[in-house]
């Protein structure tokens, strides 16, 4: 069990910065997801804290141990990959016992440590009646499960995790997830996982951290993440069908004692909560946000507001997402499947009161928290 | 334009083999129709077949009036678009969707009016003058659409086409697709592993396995009225739910019942499953969507449960609980809140509910 600590890490590439002074703090025995699009700098990260690369600035810390220079084999630290890398000609088994086999570990463990061990990690793994199994005889989600268990054997202070479903299928995804994120509570083993996949993240993690081209974003639990975005990078990578951005100008007006927001006719009255937020700010110009289940569509053919003319209909699963082209913008809206829009149908276009988020048009930040 | 029909059409390789079996499917005239299956359910072999790729064992293939099962791929009046593009690297976009009509000698002028507007549809116009090594892959994916679209052939077939796209740009790539079809209103056959993408595309979807059709319908048909087992757990995700039951009567009800649970069914399943003579083991199905979740007891959520995972999403969330052994996801709204080990209370939506023949798959309830 251990922390892990970045105080301004720096992974550089010739001139390229591929991780550039990212901090974060991963607490004993959590569960922490660096989330970003590919070329983002995460398995860099995640490199550097494994030592299969070298930290150009900034402390990584293990525990209490500034482990920079210090070689991987010292560090306790078990790296699982997307790809399983499994010994095709020893079983499931002598896979899974493999580490505690090796030459420097070998007086470590008597035979019936061996197979206590394995077949402890077996079980947590739901695979111990599988351990007899040759590695062709296993699905994608088993083989996975046996690499994972040949990192966890070693009983690692800290377990780095890089894609590691990323190549499956969605719906076995879907079912690893779920016994992942069970597995880490029950080990409560440190661990560090990268993923593209703002799901994934959402759905096991403790904490995120957001990062695109090696910059830091955000550092918050899931609901944070979500509800709270930092800036425009993270609410649009984060949720999906991804957040609106409309274009059009977006001022805001006090009237009678009422705030609210005009964007070409389009007025959205503003909670109190972020008038207030608003008050704060010296920013000038916003830039508005609006997620895909807050717009609302009606067949209202009068009255201020947009008109958006049906650009296509899609079903997911029991709700449509449709496009909407108002203005100059493509904009998705989800609505229940009994909205039955036709691809051209005119629509009246609102968006739920409260729901909207407020950005710098400058910074990007957020002006909301 | 014109409809496609398969008439009993076998493809049997090697004499052993039975990739497609005894397949009769009509796609209509300008409809949108997409092929699903996992690998190795046929659906490929079968579009290939129609393509004139591959010969047919057994049966006939109809595009429009005219049986097509021993015609030459080229005079089919079909165009195909596969995964990989097969563009020429080192010609300029115009050049690589040209290709087909100057091959048929048709007008510099002629084809220079199909490429831009081919161009224009696909909103790669600023492209027209790029070499095609320098794009990016959904840019790639639109030429080779391009290069489908300007010989204006009766039947688009399309294999997989953006499956090996990322994430953003394939959902992207989908809309452009869909879109497309409505403007130029090309019959369309479409092959793909991705119910998500099917769901989203298709008109209608013929649902594949194993060599043989399990079910055409829409996508809201096939999603909430499937025939059998396979096509249930194969739309949706997070996929259905599946518990082991028996039916248990008690005076005028009856009840789906299982190892820590007891549903009651509505008037018209226990109707059903009356005339069907239905008994023994079977098979509960509902889909995540179709489960409420509660953190107490109430008339709505009677079954005791626990919660084995919880998965926030943002507007929605993931509870996986354990009922007697079993898991079962549920999906709820984002503010629902719980951890794993807690208590949780689960109702059954019965009027979403499906019972399937543990033997054969079959859907009792339909």
């Amino acid at each position: 069990m251990a922390e892990v600590l970045l105080d301004k890490a720096t992974k550089k590439y010739g001139d390229h910065v591929a991780v550039n002074e990212v901090s974060l703090h991963c607490k004993d025995s959590e569960f922490f997801f660096i989330l970003g699009p590919s070329g983002a700098g995460k398995t860099s990260t995640l490199k550097m804290i494994a030592g299969l690369t070298t930290v150009d600035g900034g402390q990584i810390r293990i525990g209490n141990r500034l482990v920079n220079d210090l070689e991987p084999g010292l560090r306790n630290v078990a790296m699982a990959f997307e790809t399983y890398a499994l010994y095709p000609h020893l079983t499931v088994f002598e896979n899974i016992a493999f580490p505690l086999r090796a030459p420097i570990r070998a007086r470590q463990f008597s035979e019936a440590d061996v197979r206590a061990r394995v077949q402890r990690v077996g079980d947590l793994l739901r695979m111990g009646e599988l351990l007899d199994r040759m590695p062709t005889q296993l699905s994608g989600g088993q083989k996975q499960r046996v690499a994972l268990g040949r990192a966890l054997i070693r009983e690692p202070d800290v377990f780095l995790l890089d894609e590691p479903i990323a190549h499956l299928d969605a719906k076995l995804r879907h079912h690893m997830r779920a016994e992942l994120k069970s597995m880490q509570r029950q080990f409560g083993t440190t661990s560090i996982y990268t993923t593209p996949d703002q799901l994934e993240a959402l759905s096991m993690a403790d904490t995120i951290a957001v990062i695109n081209e090696g910059i830091l974003h955000q550092i918050g639990t899931p609901l944070e993440i979500y509800n709270h975005p930092a800036d425009d990078f993270v609410a649009r990578f984060v949720g999906d069908p991804p957040m609106n951005f409309p274009s059009s100008p977006c001022m805001l007006v006090g009237e009678g004692g009422e705030v609210r927001l005009e964007l070409e006719g389009l007025r959205v009255k503003i909670s109190p909560r972020i008038q207030a937020a608003l008050a704060r700010q010296s920013c000038q110009v916003l830039r508005v946000g609006v997620r895909p289940s807050d717009i609302r569509l009606s067949r209202a053919q009068e009255g201020a507001g947009w008109y958006g003319e049906v650009y296509l209909v899609e079903q997911v699963g029991r709700s449509h997402v449709i496009t909407i082209k108002v203005n100059r913008d493509m904009l998705r809206v989800k609505t229940p499947l009994e909205f039955d829009a036709v691809v051209g149908d005119k629509l009246q276009v609102s968006f739920a009161p409260d729901k909207v988020y407020l950005f710098d048009a400058g910074t990007g930040r957020s002006v909301l928290v | 334009m014109a409809d496609v029909r398969l008439e009993k059409v076998w493809k049997i390789y090697g004499g052993v083999v039975e990739a497609v079996r005894e397949l009769d499917l009509e796609c209509r005239n300008k409809e949108f129709l997409c092929l699903l299956g996992p690998s190795g359910c046929g659906k490929s072999s079968t579009l290939r077949m129609i393509a004139g790729l591959e010969d047919v064992t057994r049966g006939d293939v109809y595009i429009g009036s005219r049986k097509v099962t021993s015609v030459a791929p080229k005079d089919r009046d079909i165009a195909m678009v596969f995964e990989n593009y097969a563009l020429y690297p080192h010609l300029t976009v115009y050049d690589n969707i040209a290709m087909p009509l100057r091959v048929r000698k048709m007008s510099k002028s002629e084809v220079d009016q199909k490429v831009r507007h081919a161009a224009e549809v696909l909103h790669i116009t600023g492209l027209l003058g790029r070499r095609v090594v320098r794009l990016g892959g959904g840019q790639k994916q639109r030429v080779g659409i391009g290069r489908a679209i300007v010989r204006t052939p009766s039947v688009f077939l399309m294999d997989e086409p953006i499956s090996h796209l990322e994430a953003q740009l394939r959902a992207q790539m989908r809309v452009e697709l869909k879109r497309l079809h409505i403007e130029v209103e090309a019959t369309t056959i479409y092959v793909t592993h991705d119910q998500l993408e099917a769901m989203a595309l298709a008109d209608r979807i013929a649902v594949m396995n194993l060599g043989g059709l399990q079910q055409v319908g829409t996508p809201s048909e096939l999603f909430d009225r499937p025939v059998n087992q396979f096509v249930a757990g194969f739309l949706g995700t997070p996929p259905m739910n599946f518990l082991t039951c028996e039916l248990a009567t008690h005076g005028d009800q009856m009840f789906a019942q299982g190892s820590g649970f007891r549903v009651l069914l509505p008037e018209a399943t226990r109707a059903r499953l009356l005339s069907a003579k239905a008994t023994g083991k079977m098979q509960l199905g509902i889909r995540p969507l179709d489960l409420t979740v509660a953190k107490a007891a109430g008339s709505g959520t009677p079954v005791a449960a626990r919660t084995f995972v919880y998965e926030p999403q943002g507007e929605s969330c993931q509870v996986t609980v354990q009922i007697d052994g079993q898991l079962l996801s549920i999906e709820a709204d984002g503010d629902f809140v719980t951890e794993a080990g807690e208590p949780a209370w689960i109702g059954f939506k019965s009027d979403k509910l499906h019972l399937f023949d543990s033997v054969t798959g079959a859907n009792l309830v339909l």
